[in-house]
């Protein structure tokens, strides 16, 4: 697998092994996601001001 | 509120065992890569080095060392003409053996050593050249 993909044009930068592995992964980005969208005020009232 | 106890984490943990090893054959490889100005590297992390986990403090701190370590020297191969497509991060969690060939047929043996003979080639011409 690993020769097939470093043959690849276009190889992935992250690579989920195991289908339990793609699952957690997309697990994980949604769970931050949810955090991004219930809390952009507050994160986003953080943001530095350089002027 | 309980004590807090935290051991030092070291290079004499096995956990970090992988993350140095990493990083020396990466070290290894890098003077082959940069002459010839491309090259692909394939750092075998954890899921643990993605998603923290219970009673897995050391290990994941571990893992998540050798993404940081393998993305932050993505950008650094910029430099050196190295585009984004040079490293996977291999992300393993519970998956069938099949993915490396079936060793019945001789491919698993076939493609290991092919990656032997690469890095064998890469590690004697970089010979401390880094």
């Amino acid at each position: 697998m690993l020769v097939e993909i470093a043959a690849e044009r276009k190889p992935p930068l992250h690579l989920p092994v195991g289908a339990d592995a793609v699952q957690l992964v997309e697990q994980h980005h949604n769970s931050v996601l949810n955090d991004i969208k219930a809390w952009r005020a507050k994160s986003s009232n953080t943001a530095f001001n350089a002027g | 509120m309980g004590e807090i106890t935290v051991s030092v984490v070291g290079s004499k943990n096995p956990n970090w065992f992988d993350t140095h090893g990493v990083m020396n054959v990466t070290r290894a490889v890098l003077p082959v890569m940069r002459r010839q100005r491309s090259g692909h590297l394939f750092t075998i992390a954890s899921m643990g080095g993605y998603l923290g986990g219970s009673r897995g403090t050391a290990y994941a701190a571990s893992k998540f060392a050798v993404a940081g370590f393998t993305e932050s020297l993505a950008l650094e191969l910029e430099e050196f003409g190295i585009t984004d497509n040079c490293r996977t991060r291999i992300l393993p969690h519970r998956f069938s053996r099949q993915v490396l060939g079936d060793s019945r047929t001789g491919d698993a043996h076939r493609g290991l050593s092919r990656v032997k003979c690469a890095f064998r080639a890469a590690t004697e011409t970089a010979n401390h050249a880094q």
